[in-house]
């Protein structure tokens, strides 16, 4: 069964339509749709389609090694299958161009070849049906989300059906067959997507309950982190877009809603999937203008983890990755993503996606409350509405209190209530936990918040950097429905520590040189300049696999040929030159017909057919009677053969005109 | 854990059949790529192939609607030849009758054969040819066993999948031709045909059985015998007689009949040639005539083992090639008894013993000096033997030995794998002693 014209073509456009690759799918197409006009084809034998095969087999590695190298892990199946048409490409063009119907089995895998190599039979399979599914998934690989891709895949694979059409039933019902499917199926896509979105919820929920109950530390991890790694000049991202004479801007990663013995915990940190809208792009929630913009540049280890975003992100663009969670403090977090992302935030600060406070945002540790009470009542923190207790809060804290690393700070939760009534300085840990639970003790929401200050820009790099000792905590008030950032932490805090992390110019042009090389490897325009290479690469390696082989072949062919002629007695035969004469004017005898069958299919188109019969008999002597052929025999076949051939070309010379 | 084998295989077969009969070529590429569309599309977070995958389901539930709505009633018989050959492409007839009231269009056709998956005692005791070179876990596991085993009672068709059949108008009858490559000698038994409907899609088929219980006999391959030279002198036969109702060379004159090429100067009938003008011959009654034996060797072997299966080829071989004018060829062979077949001068023909062939199976129970001793007490009437035999052990070379010391000419055609083989009690007739190679049998029987 032979699929209909342009099926294969409207494949390939499609599924370069789908990937973005759509100079090359336009090449493809147009190659596999000019059989149709170029007449010439050639003849393969199952030894040219094997090495065809192993070359293309030799390309798809490559293309995963270069994947392994540059991508990562949870990304390279997804981009490996997009380009497997790419790959397979020859060997489907060879078959379209070869005379064969197919292409052995045994050429498609080391396997059938080890496995059928002493059988006769082969297994000829037409790879044209298998490419344009391959086409229609690797299409799908993109994902590129928009009704486009089903409408496409329908409309092909109701082309690539119609051969096969029962001939019993009229096309309206065939029509009205495909249409239903159709629509069954769309329905059936979106039932699919719905229930996944709701195992991933109800599995999320499961495993953040077990979290709670098993490791109710896990989520608070990072506060110790920040104070770890404050003194560390390593750059951990970098930042394009906000004003460098503007105020920091504040990233976040997660917040936490409950302090328990100077810990903060997130309780029941629910992540819930966000639908991507196709293309890297993200919805976090509703829109607002006028919008400001930030670009972010951060390493993704392993390809996933919690994204720093401003307050009030509501659209993320351009960042390539294969799921987006988000939970109810606000903590974003990707997976399947590339080992750099480069990402694009849109935020506006009265977007909050958080969810709403509850009564543990009110909580304040009963082992603080005097401390907290009495400051309050002797510093006059109060006041009707939230802004003016959040005013009140940090004028508090611009009255006498400093910030310092001195370590002598650290220890338990008494150590927060020596630092509001004693030491009156600490670092950012501090100064954002003492304010989340004053506004609380005052009556406010409040939770504690994790992230980056964006203050440093870099004139090297054009770009604001973000180093581990920009690492920051800050509180979020519940003001007007919507969680503002409070931070109280005196604002020479970068200044300090900048003056004891000491000289950087070294290890900042390391970071730079690293970043660049891993923007190389990572930014999808590069990677697409860079795939360009692996043609010359791959065509390399093809012309050094025939130039290697071809050696072996012409050896091979030469002992199989003496083998031929020794164990086929008549292999020589004369009346060969008739048969190819009749196979050039006719048509070639089919793979194991007898001659004599052969020469009856023809007759009815060429009278002069029944006067080879004779020499047939002399020939089928030769080839089949144990003894062969006498001189004499041989010599008159011969002469047969050449009378006969003379003949016909000067009937043929007759016939032509003029 | 070979019974565990055993059995997933065959139900792993009864699963590949009824899907084979129940989607098309078109729905079993549906099918497959339905279910890569499911691998791919596992996540719908990070593909778009699940929509691929229920589009494709989608596609094939609509055809599966289609499925119970097809009704017909129809007749099947075949039209067999009475012999085919193992390995040799054989055609026949089969007449579809429409006995519904609907004209059908757009119909196929599937051949049900036999149920040919082996018994638990066939799969464990017949390894497949070159079994020993396959890996342990393909030993192990023995699925190219099972594969073989299957190919053994399965005909392979020259054109793959159903046959189409013509349209058909309400009580008329078509028919159709097919080609099948038997491939192995026995019996090829059909039990019926199944009429398959597409649907609308053509994915999937709608089924009508009809029952068509047929069989033919297979008979196994032969090859063209060259170099057999054993003498041709006649012997006395007692009771010659009563066995042939044909002419012999007794001194009881019968009738006359035309000259034959081969036939003796001496006995040409002068005055008739001179009346009739063309040469005449008396004709006697026969007890003196030209008598071979055919031994082979069924001791030891496995069915379908290539070293028997080329002993019975090459024994079908000169059963079929026949042997000088109006002689007898005996097949001596051993099965549950021991059993003497006589072909020739009006006996049972040539297509007789190679029925017998094409049933014959290896003796187990009995030892070699069982046919042994079948031979010899008939060596007296014997002008030759030709043994086919699969061993050649000490049993084997005696019997050998004992038939050349009564003066009989022998021929010994020994099937073995191994390179080297020494004559024994052949080494002064080199030329009477020949290998026979499974896989090489053409050229082996074919030589000078």
């Amino acid at each position: 069964m032979r699929p209909p014209r342009f099926f294969v073509g409207g494949c390939l456009l499609f599924w370069g339509w789908q990937t973005g690759f759509w100079e090359a799918a336009a090449l493809m197409a147009a190659a596999v749709e000019s059989a149709g006009v170029v007449r010439r084809r050639w003849d393969l034998t199952l030894s040219d389609f094997n090495r065809i095969s192993d070359a293309c087999t030799t390309v798809f590695i490559g293309m995963v090694l270069w994947l392994l190298a540059t991508e990562a892990a949870a990304r390279i199946v997804f981009i490996a299958i997009q380009w497997l048409p790419m790959a397979y490409f020859p060997l489907l063009l060879v078959q379209i161009y070869s005379t064969g119907a197919g292409v052995d089995l045994r050429a498609l895998s080391l396997i059938f070849r080890k496995g059928h190599k002493d059988q006769d039979r082969s297994v000829i399979i037409d790879l044209t049906y298998p490419y344009g599914i391959l086409c229609i998934l690797s299409a799908g690989a993109a994902n590129v989300r928009n009704p486009g891709y089903y409408l496409a895949a329908l409309l092909l694979a109701a082309v690539g059906l119609l051969p096969s059409r029962s001939r019993r039933f009229s096309p309206f019902v065939w029509g009205a067959a495909v249409l239903t499917a159709g629509a069954v199926g769309w329905c059936g896509q979106a039932g699919l997507q719905r229930l996944q979105g709701m195992i991933e919820e109800k599995g999320l929920a499961w495993f953040a309950h077990l979290q709670v109950e098993t490791d109710p530390f896990r989520a608070v991890t990072a506060i110790g982190e920040v104070g770890a790694l404050k003194p560390s000049d390593r750059i951990r991202f970098r930042v394009e877009g906000p004003d460098p004479g503007g105020d920091p801007l504040l990233l976040r990663e997660t917040s936490y809603n409950t302090y328990r013995l100077s810990r903060w915990y997130a309780i029941k940190p629910r992540f819930a999937p966000v639908r991507p809208l196709g293309g890297g792009d993200w919805s976090l929630g509703p829109s607002r203008s006028p919008a400001r913009t930030a670009t972010v540049i951060a390493p993704l280890r392993r390809g996933e983890g919690l994204l720093p975003l401003p307050s009030g992100t509501f659209r993320i663009t351009n960042l390539p990755v294969d799921g987006l969670s988000v939970n109810a403090y606000g903590a974003v977090r990707a997976t399947g993503g590339p080992g750099l992302v480069d990402y694009t935030v849109r935020h506006h600060p009265t977007v909050s996606s958080d969810r709403p406070p509850d009564a543990s945002d009110r909580v304040v540790p009963g082992n603080l409350s005097d401390a907290l009470y009495g400051i309050m009542r002797l510093e006059g923190i109060g006041g009707t509405s939230p802004e003016e207790i959040v005013d009140a809060v940090i004028r508090f804290f611009e009255r006498g209190f400093a910030y310092s690393l001195d370590p002598t700070l650290g220890g338990g939760g008494m150590d927060l209530a020596d630092f509001l009534l004693r030491r009156r300085a600490g670092h950012c840990e501090y100064f954002a936990t003492a304010t989340v639970l004053l506004l609380r003790a005052a009556g406010v929401p409040a939770r504690y918040a994790v992230g980056y200050s964006v203050q440093e820009y870099s004139r090297l790099e054009d770009c604001f950097v973000v180093r581990d000792r920009h690492a920051h905590a800050w509180a979020l008030a519940w003001i007007d429905g919507v969680w503002r950032e409070v931070d109280a932490t005196p604002p020479d805090w970068s200044r300090i520590e900048s003056e004891a992390a000491g000289w950087t110019l070294m290890s900042d042009l390391w970071s730079w040189l690293r970043f660049r090389i891993s923007w190389l490897r990572w930014r999808e325009e590069a990677r697409r300049r860079l795939v360009w290479l692996l043609i010359p690469l791959g065509l390399v390696l093809i012309r050094r696999f025939y130039r290697d082989r071809g050696g072996d072949r012409r050896l091979r062919k030469a002992v199989e040929t003496r083998r031929v002629l020794k164990i086929r007695p008549g292999a020589d035969s004369d009346f060969y030159r008739i048969e190819a004469y009749l196979a050039q004017r006719w048509f070639r005898r089919g793979t194991g017909e007898p001659l004599s069958h052969w020469l009856q299919r023809l007759a009815p188109r060429d009278p002069d057919i029944q006067r080879v019969l004779p020499l047939l008999d002399i020939h089928y002597r030769g080839r089949f009677h144990g003894e062969g052929l006498s001189d004499r025999e041989r010599a008159a076949l011969a002469a047969g053969v050449d009378r006969w051939l003379r003949e016909q070309r000067n009937r043929e010379a007759a016939a032509r005109p003029g | 854990m070979r019974r565990f084998f055993f059995i997933s295989f065959r139900k792993f077969y009864a699963f590949h059949q009824r899907m084979g009969r129940r989607f098309t070529r078109s729905g079993r590429l549906v099918l497959g790529a339905s279910a890569a569309a499911a691998v791919v599309g596992v996540d719908t977070n990070r593909t778009l192939a699940f929509q691929a995958f229920t589009l494709l389901l989608s596609l094939l539930a609509a055809a599966f609607a289609f499925t119970p709505f097809f009704r017909g009633r129809f007749t099947v018989s075949r039209r067999l030849p009475r012999f085919g050959t193992a390995e040799r492409p054989m055609g026949y007839h089969i007449r579809i009758e429409n006995r519904s009231a609907k004209p059908q269009r757009g119909l196929f056709l599937f051949e049900d054969m036999a149920d040919p998956r082996p018994d638990f005692q066939t799969f464990l005791e017949t390894p497949e040819p070159g079994e020993a070179e396959r890996n342990r876990f393909d030993r192990f596991v023995r699925f190219y066993r099972w594969q073989w085993l299957i190919s053994l009672k399965q005909p392979r068709f020259s054109s793959p999948g159903p046959t189409p059949l013509p349209d058909i108008a309400p009580g008329e009858t078509v028919e159709v031709s097919v080609e099948i490559v038997p491939t192995a000698r026995g019996r090829l038994r059909f039990q019926g045909a199944t009429i398959a409907r597409p649907d609308p899609l053509g994915l999937i088929y709608s089924h009508v059985r009809v029952d068509a219980p047929q069989t033919m006999t297979i008979l196994p391959r032969r090859y063209p015998v060259t170099g057999r030279t054993l003498p041709e002198g006649r012997r006395y036969q007692s009771g010659g007689v009563a066995l042939t109702t044909a002419v012999g060379e007794s001194d009881e004159f019968v009738s006359l009949r035309d000259y034959r090429p081969g036939d003796s100067l001496r006995r040409i009938h002068w005055r008739s040639w001179a009346r009739t003008g063309r040469p005449v011959v008396k004709e006697y009654l026969d007890e003196f005539f030209v008598r071979h034996a055919l031994v082979l060797d069924t001791f030891g072997g496995r069915k379908h083992d290539p070293v028997f299966e080329a002993a019975v080829s090459a024994a079908a071989s000169f059963a079929a090639a026949g042997g000088p004018q109006d002689s007898l060829l005996d097949l001596m062979f051993m099965g549950d008894e021991a059993y003497c077949f006589t072909a020739g001068r009006g006996l049972a023909g040539t297509d007789r013993l190679l029925e017998i062939l094409a049933g014959v199976g290896p003796c187990r129970d009995k030892p070699f000096d069982a046919l042994a001793s079948l031979t010899l007490s008939r060596a007296a009437a014997l002008s030759g033997c030709i043994c086919v035999l699969i061993a050649w052990d000490a049993a084997r070379r005696t019997f050998v030995g004992r038939l050349r010391a009564m003066g009989l000419p022998v021929m010994v055609y020994l099937a073995t794998e191994v390179d080297e083989v020494d004559p024994g009690p052949m080494a002064d007739r080199p030329d009477r002693f020949r290998r026979l190679r499974p896989g090489r049998m053409a050229a082996d029987l074919g030589g000078p």
